[in-house]
């Protein structure tokens, strides 16, 4: 079993800015336990890659974020091999380092939270964005923490070790902790099965039966002080996005307006003034629809639904 | 240290076998270790989540697990009072015995309110606390029958309409699997404009003119394999048209160079189709001109699906093969039929013929790529 005694234990709730579900810190706790990469789904604004800047926070460890691009390979992941500087470089005849490859060689963020073993959070955001083959080529490297850099070639390991403290094997030190790994999804691609039986899974939702603790996500969210905003707008606003997200799950909106999107709306209600009282599900202005909605047809959706109960 | 699971999670771990849930060694280990750990002690619903965490991987095994806790009888009230009196008791009898030593702690799983957040003022009372709830997490795993983990019959619990009725679709093939299929037939070739950078042959250059004017650039790698699909859209292959959309869809997602999929109704006659609806017909012969020199597949029942032995039909469909070989290096017949139902159909006469029909699973699906690569 990895070494995990050094990680704390998560609760969800000491972070400044986060409030996790207990079934979610349950399951964070867990993957942190067992040492196995965390996969993260659920809906866009639900704090998916929030939870890993939280973990982070509470644990008091450092955080390492990559996001996954369409064109991302496992290996930028892990190493840089600059080709273009070194033939720049064996221009000059002078220059002795271009003979040889380490120099060139650069860790990523993945491979340098390998190569130095510190209890950190590792989060890979939207995996689901890369190419298929993706997720395969780092399940090797997240189950054993180790991985080969393969344009080192063999002959350069001891003067690479020597120059650059890692060899061509790269591996954490004796006795190093693993990181928690974060993986998030957005579930636009299909995810290969021997990748999802690694990982321990956790869905966040949307807590629509918990008024309290969103009120609390969005105390801990505003900038401005709480003194200025006063609990009436909070729970005022969270009740009626409950209500917004129910009749928009009837319509069977594209995009739902989650987390983020109401913390930004009691934002905008507070700049412009507005009461949550003088705000009607029936009749939301344009501001509150540009807040709250993000796609054209959930916006005219929603629109003909209440034009339609207005002239009934 | 227990190294085995407990009945309850054991009948579920099984329960996920049966239902062909690739659950293996690693994920038992780990429900072993969880547990030891302390999670998914105190309820049902505690153990409910854990198993759903640890095991469940995609929305149908989060219900296959819900499912499964649901229709477990409730554990019995009277053995759960009568383990409670007795740890009353006993821990009554331990707080008299501790009293004198109060420093020692016995060793004990933590729990998971409370690893870590032990007071260093009242030991005993948390050691007990987390025994008691450890007994009643054991008398939770007790309602099943000990030894065998099966779960106990349970014919009158008919589950209530809900979730238990939502139906997956049990594809032959994801289109994600389908597209890995795809990757593995490619001819990787280099060619089209120069635009990545050769470093082997640019330092070459180097070396033999002693400087370097410009670096030398060849084509970038890329897959020129091409594909022809020609599918039965014919009404005995309605089962199948999930499949045929498999197909369709993870076609772009296969970096072919080129890849095109055409329908034809039975057999293919002189026209070709752009959809399974039969519409947007093309002649058949332009589409094979187009595609030559590309690899063949063919998917139909080729009549194997209503049984009848039609020798026009098979007569005719040799001679288009016979025509297709001119055209295409590499042929394959998918029949989504099982290979047994061919015999003494249409089917079983195409298959006797020179192009290789193979029925639709895994291994012959890879078989079928490694046919279209020319690896026969």
């Amino acid at each position: 079993m990895p070494d995990t005694a050094r990680y704390a234990e998560f609760t969800g709730t000491r972070s400044a800015r986060y409030v996790a579900a207990p079934h979610t810190a349950t399951i964070v706790n867990l993957a942190i336990r067992l040492g196995r990469p965390l996969l993260v789904e659920g809906e866009a604004g639900c704090g998916k890659t929030r939870l890993a800047s939280a973990i982070a926070e509470e644990l008091g460890i450092g955080l390492t974020a990559m996001t996954v691009k369409s064109t991302s390979q496992a290996k930028d992941l892990l190493y840089r091999f600059d080709a273009l500087r070194r033939l720049q470089d064996a221009q000059d005849p002078a220059n002795s380092a271009a003979r040889q490859v380490h120099p060139y060689i650069d860790l990523e963020p993945l491979g340098h939270a390998i190569r130095q073993g510190q209890p950190r959070v590792v989060l890979i955001d939207e995996v689901d964005k890369a190419d298929i083959d993706f997720p395969n080529d780092l399940l090797d490297v997240l189950d054993r923490f180790e991985f080969d850099i393969e344009d080192l070639p063999r002959a350069e390991d001891e003067a690479c070790t020597a120059a650059r403290g890692f060899g061509r094997h790269v591996t954490g030190p004796e006795g190093g902790a693993r990181p928690i790994v974060l993986i998030t999804s957005n579930r636009e691609k299909q995810l290969p099965e021997p990748f999802l039986r690694r990982c321990l899974y956790v869905q966040l939702d949307f807590p629509a039966d918990n008024p309290a603790m969103l009120a609390d996500i969005v105390r801990r969210n505003l900038d401005a002080r709480l003194d200025q905003i006063g609990d009436e707008l909070i729970t005022g606003a969270v009740e009626r996005l409950c209500r917004i997200r129910e009749r928009g799950r009837e319509l069977g909106m594209q995009k739902l307006p989650a987390t983020s999107e109401l913390v930004d709306w009691v934002r905008v209600l507070h700049w412009q003034g507005r009461k949550a009282e003088a705000v009607s599900v029936d009749a939301l202005d344009t501001v509150d629809q540009a807040v709250l909605f993000k796609v054209r047809q959930d916006i005219e959706r929603y629109r003909a639904r209440t034009d339609d109960e207005a002239r009934r | 240290m227990s190294h085995t699971l407990p009945p309850l999670l054991l009948g579920l771990f099984r329960e996920l076998k049966a239902n062909g849930v690739p659950v293996g060694t690693r994920d038992y280990l780990d429900g072993v270790e969880a547990l030891r750990l302390g999670f998914g002690q105190g309820d049902r619903a505690a153990l409910r989540e854990l198993a759903s965490a640890l095991w469940g991987r995609s929305d149908e095994e989060r219900r296959l697990i819900a499912r499964w806790f649901d229709v477990l009888p409730p554990p019995d009230e009277v053995l759960i009072a009568a383990i409670d009196d007795e740890l009353d008791a006993r821990d009554a009898d331990t707080d008299a015995a501790a009293a004198p030593a109060a420093a020692t702690v016995r060793p004990t799983a933590p729990t998971l309110a409370g690893s870590g957040a032990v007071p260093g003022g009242a030991p005993v009372e948390t050691v007990d606390t987390s025994a008691a709830q450890a007994a009643r997490a054991r008398v939770s795993f007790a309602a099943t029958r000990e030894g065998s983990g099966l779960p106990i019959p349970r014919l009158a619990s008919a589950p209530p309409i809900g979730e238990d009725y939502v139906l997956d679709p049990q594809p032959l093939i994801s289109p994600r699997d389908m597209a890995v299929l795809w990757r593995r037939y490619r001819r990787s070739t280099r060619h089209g404009p120069r635009t990545e950078m050769d470093l082997a042959a640019t330092l070459r250059e180097r070396c033999r003119r002693g400087q370097l004017c410009r670096p030398v650039c060849r084509p970038r790698r890329s897959n020129s394999a091409r594909l022809l699909i020609l599918a039965d859209a014919s009404p005995s292959m309605d089962p199948w048209r999930p499949f045929l959309a498999t197909l369709a869809a993870s076609l772009p997602l296969g970096r072919l160079a080129r890849a095109e999929l055409r329908y034809f109704n039975n057999q293919p006659r002189r026209q070709l189709y752009a959809t399974p609806d039969l519409d947007e017909p093309e002649d058949r012969d332009t589409v094979l001109r187009r595609h030559a020199g590309a690899a063949l597949l063919v998917v139909s029942d080729a009549g194997s699906a209503r049984g009848a032995l039609n020798r026009r039909r098979a007569l005719q469909t040799a001679d288009f093969l016979d025509d297709a070989r001119r055209l295409f290096p590499s042929t394959v017949w998918l029949n989504p039929m099982p290979a047994r139902r061919w015999a003494g159909t249409t089917a079983g006469l195409i298959a006797d013929g020179p192009v290789p029909m193979l029925p639709v699973d895994a291994s012959h699906l890879l078989r079928a790529i490694d046919i279209l690569r020319g690896t026969k």
